[in-house]
């Protein structure tokens, strides 16, 4: 209870701060303009898949290095691979999908044209510290309220806390375990994902995360993910390997998440509704699962005589499966699939252990 | 992006934020005695300004219902004699007659005035015998990405003594084009910001933090989470709406410009892509393949940029537009033209305005002192508001006066110093000048008479400034207010009274300071350049006035420059 009567007293004194500073004002930083200017040309509109209701084709993105690689929130905009980026001068450029890092739900691009790029130096010294109660500022394409070179939009928001999100089922589909920066007002809008957090000296704080609600309490979770774990984020998807860092526990049960279905080389649809019906979206030539007799369209009924409705309840099935079996000494090595194929029933054996190689492209 | 009227009490929602805001104000006493001790005082006197500032912006804001309180919006009042601003969307469902919750609790009756659909703002009056507090008007222009801004108006109806909300926030973004949502409907340069706008805060002001209104807001944007605030909000600015506040003030449904042309944007350059055939954009022009670097005192780097600006103003406004030609630079004055065709406004008006709810409001008992106010007619808002201001007009103009003597003679030099005459009497128009004698018959249809050549109809604008000045029975039928608007080579503003005649278009343009009448603009059909004469250095003489330089401009150049001089010693007329 203290920590709530705390909470609200800072939230009262801030403002009140900024205005003593200013002496009403602009408030500082973002309104900076030479500050604003710089961070928008740090700072990207992404255009790709999409465009239906609650499900955007565009979101925003920052240049986190000299090389044209772009951090971004994962989402199904980049489900094609390939994406429009348009600079704060209006310029664009094609870009290709690096990776996806499904633990921090981000996701790294890279640019096909490489203008004069002024970039975020995650490492450097230059990133800023996170104090709570302080000001923030949202800096994002929300709701693509800008086109070509017009200015993004900016908001201004308080720190609310640097805390994990709890492995428990509200949050469970993302960021499972991860900690993130709670930020103190809807800062997560359409667009508004893989924008910028800074503070007032525009010193980068994180990186907007997606829309995400609780199932559980319907209640809308505005958070960001750290620059330090944006970092580390970008790193993984860069090296192909795991992150290290972290508790093993949650480590581990993350990773495993990413490969599972790398592991054979298919993929299901993205899970864009609770009950998305789990359909085979592509199988990789050559793959365990192209050997299996996988096909694109399959649509999967049962792993291992569970049941499956949806493909979250593949992922845990085949997940459970993999579990099982690595922590015995089974000599079950393979994994029974029942999938519909048009208007027939057909039965496949994917092996447990494929080829982890087949992870990389 | 929707629209943000409130158009039901909407309890739940207002039961969760009463009780949300009793949570916090329990909270805060507890946690404020201790945190004020620790305060510097500079920062307890800014937060004492923030209080003032709060104070200053509350009596202006007023709350607006239809009359059976079943929903309403915000407004803010912008003249003492109780003028006050909202959103059309706020008005369209409450008919002719409103209701007006001040921030001292009383409750006023208010009456239509005027609106603009396409910018999505109206204007009504506070009909009180009294004082009525205004707001102090800011610039928008001024106003900056990151600019701290308070918001006052009447979110989900909370206040039931009127006392506006207010919420602060920041400008997320200025300069903001919105395309059009559900028909008319377009925002053009408006301001954005992340103060709190939710529904029922429609039509109320946006504040700078020095407490001067720059916007009044108006939509918001809403996603997935329903009608509640998720930090974007959308301000009509306020410099447009002032610029548009006369044509309000003359009860008229109102229409926006437009340049009659279309731009694209090719490497950051808006490129003119196609320009209709008739505007004014083509006589002056413009064409293909022209690069359009600046608009009004904006400059251009997208066809983004060219909607936003032009989109602010009202029809018949002209603008000074400068091009780019393969490196060749030009200015060019264009007159816009209106977005849409009368009927179309009119019928997408008629559809928003919902026939039911006005129909229902006549049957009402209406106070014969409110019905007195208005008057329905086709293409107004309120055609009672456009007949007294022209009719203020007419008797403030000093160049009007019903004499017996309706004949106008007027004689000197032109620029040459060749010698000049006009004769014009109810039936005849006539001018000698050096490129020789014309006539027309007043009587006859003046949209076929447009002598003398190069000119666009010098007689025939001689001839309707005679009928205003001087007729002792003006046809001022078809004569309406139509607003300010930009005249003459240096653009300045003047009141303009409209008429048209025999299917031409005649526009008087009156002096904001005293009234006289300084130009005369006739054009006789939309496609074909108009004849301005200034009529300048008017001299009272008995109890007419006449002017004593009289400049005619056509087609963006000047025609000749007429100095009225001592007639006789100035020469013959020449034959």
């Amino acid at each position: 209870m203290k920590g709530f009567l705390l909470g609200i007293a800072i939230l009262l004194a801030a403002p009140a701060l900024v205005l003593a500073t200013e002496a009403g004002q602009r408030a500082e930083l973002p309104a900076s303009l030479a500050i604003r200017e710089r961070l928008e040309q740090r700072i990207v509109k992404i255009y790709g898949q999409g465009g239906f209701r609650s499900l955007e084709g565009y979101q925003t993105g920052i240049i986190v290095d000299a090389k044209g690689h772009v951090a971004t929130t994962n989402s199904l905009a980049l489900n094609a691979g390939e994406v429009t980026v348009v600079f704060h001068n209006g310029l664009r450029s094609s870009a290709n999908v690096v990776g996806a890092d499904s633990l921090r739900d981000t996701a790294l691009l890279k640019l096909e044209q490489l203008p004069e790029l002024m970039h975020f130096d995650l490492n450097g010294s230059q990133n800023g510290t996170s104090t709570f109660g302080e000001t923030a500022f949202v800096v994002s394409n929300l709701f693509n309220i800008a086109a070509g070179n017009e200015p993004l939009s900016i908001q201004e928001t308080y720190l609310a806390g640097e805390v994990p999100l709890a492995p428990r089922e509200p949050w469970a589909q993302v960021l499972d375990g991860q900690t993130v920066l709670l930020l103190d007002s809807v800062t997560s809008n359409p667009g508004a994902q893989g924008g910028a957090v800074v503070d007032r000296q525009g010193r980068l704080l994180g990186l907007v995360g997606r829309e995400l609600r609780s199932r559980l309490t319907g209640a809308w979770q505005n958070y960001a993910i750290p620059t330090a774990s944006l970092q580390k984020s970008i790193d993984r998807i860069l090296s192909g390997t795991a992150d290290q860092q972290g508790s093993p526990g949650t480590q581990a049960s993350a990773d495993r998440r990413i490969n599972t279905l790398q592991r054979w080389g298919f993929a299901l649809v993205p899970s864009i509704v609770p009950r998305t019906p789990p359909y085979i979206d592509l199988v990789r030539s050559e793959s365990a699962a192209d050997k299996a007799g996988l096909q694109a369209d399959d649509l999967v009924l049962m792993v291992n005589g569970y049941v499956t409705a949806s493909t979250t309840q593949v992922r845990r099935q085949l997940l459970r499966t993999t579990d099982i079996v690595s922590g015995e000494t089974s000599n079950e090595s393979t994994i029974l699939l029942t999938v519909q194929r048009d208007t027939s029933i057909v039965e496949l054996t994917l092996p447990i252990k494929a080829a982890p190689k087949e992870e990389e492209k | 992006m929707k629209l943000i009227a409130n158009r039901a009490w909407e309890l739940a929602l207002r039961h969760m934020v009463l009780a949300f805001l009793v949570v916090t104000s329990i909270a805060c006493s507890s946690g404020n005695e201790s945190l004020a001790a620790e305060l510097p005082t500079a920062l307890l006197a800014q937060e004492q300004q923030r209080i003032e500032l709060c104070r200053q912006i509350t009596p202006a804001t007023i709350a607006i219902f239809d009359r059976p309180g079943k929903g309403g919006g915000s407004g803010v009042i912008v003249s003492n004699d109780g003028f006050a601003l909202t959103n059309f969307h706020v008005v369209a469902p409450c008919g002719p007659y409103m209701k007006c919750g001040l921030a001292d609790g009383s409750l006023v009756d208010a009456v239509l005035v005027g609106y603009d659909a396409v910018g999505d703002v109206a204007l009504i009056k506070l009909i009180a015998d009294r004082n009525f507090p205004a707001a102090t008007w800011g610039n928008s222009d001024d106003a900056q990405t990151g600019d701290p801004v308070l918001v006052a108006g009447n979110p989900f109806m909370l206040a039931d003594d009127f006392k506006p909300t207010i919420t602060a926030g920041i400008l997320s973004g200025v300069r903001r084009y919105q395309h059009p949502a559900g028909g008319l409907l377009e925002y053009t340069d408006c301001l954005q910001t992340d103060a709190s706008i939710n529904p029922g805060n429609s039509g109320g002001p946006l504040y700078d933090f020095q407490g001067r209104l720059i916007g009044i807001n108006g939509r918001a944007s809403f996603e997935k989470r329903g009608r509640v605030n998720v930090g974007v909000g959308y301000a009509i600015s306020v410099n447009q709406a002032r610029r548009f506040l006369s044509h309000l003030k003359s009860g008229r449904s109102l229409d926006h410009g437009t340049l009659g042309l279309t731009v694209r944007t090719i490497r950051q350059r808006a490129v003119v892509a196609e320009v209709d055939e008739g505007s004014d954009a083509a006589r002056r022009g413009i064409r293909y393949g022209d690069t359009i670097t600046r608009v009004g005192n904006r400059a251009i780097n997208s066809a983004n940029d060219v909607q936003n600006i032009v989109g602010t103003f009202p029809p018949h406004w002209t603008l000074p537009v400068e091009i780019d030609r393969e490196g060749l630079n030009l200015v060019l004055a264009i007159r816009l033209e209106a977005v849409h065709s009368e009927t179309a406004l009119g019928k997408a008006v008629a559809k928003q305005i919902g026939g039911k709810s006005v129909l229902k409001h006549a049957e009402e008992e209406i106070p014969a002192e409110l019905s007195s106010l208005y008057q329905a007619r086709d293409g107004f808002a309120n055609y009672y508001f456009n007949e007294i201001t022209r009719d203020d007009l007419l008797v403030a103009c000093p160049q009007r006066s019903a004499t017996s003597d309706e004949t106008i003679e007027l004689a000197g030099r032109d620029r040459d110093g060749k010698p000049f005459s006009i004769n014009l009497t109810r039936d005849r128009g006539q001018i000698r000048c050096a490129t020789g004698q014309d006539w027309i018959d007043a009587k006859q249809s003046l949209v076929s008479q447009s002598s003398p050549a190069g000119t666009g109809g010098l007689l025939a604008a001689l001839i309707c400034w005679q009928e205003f000045a001087f007729a002792n029975d003006p046809n001022l039928d078809s004569l309406i207010y139509l607003g300010q608007l930009p005249y003459g080579p240096n653009l300045q503003l003047g009141d303009c009274l409209r008429a048209s005649r025999d299917g031409g278009t005649v526009e008087f343009y009156l002096s904001l300071t005293d009234h006289s009448l300084r130009a005369v603009r006739w054009q006789a059909d939309e496609e074909t350049d108009a004849c301005l004469l200034m009529l300048d250095d008017h001299r009272t003489e008995g109890l007419r006035s006449l002017p004593h330089r009289l400049t005619v401009h056509h087609a963006g150049e000047v025609w000749n420059e007429l100095q009225v001089g001592e007639t006789h010693e100035a020469g013959r007329p020449v034959e």
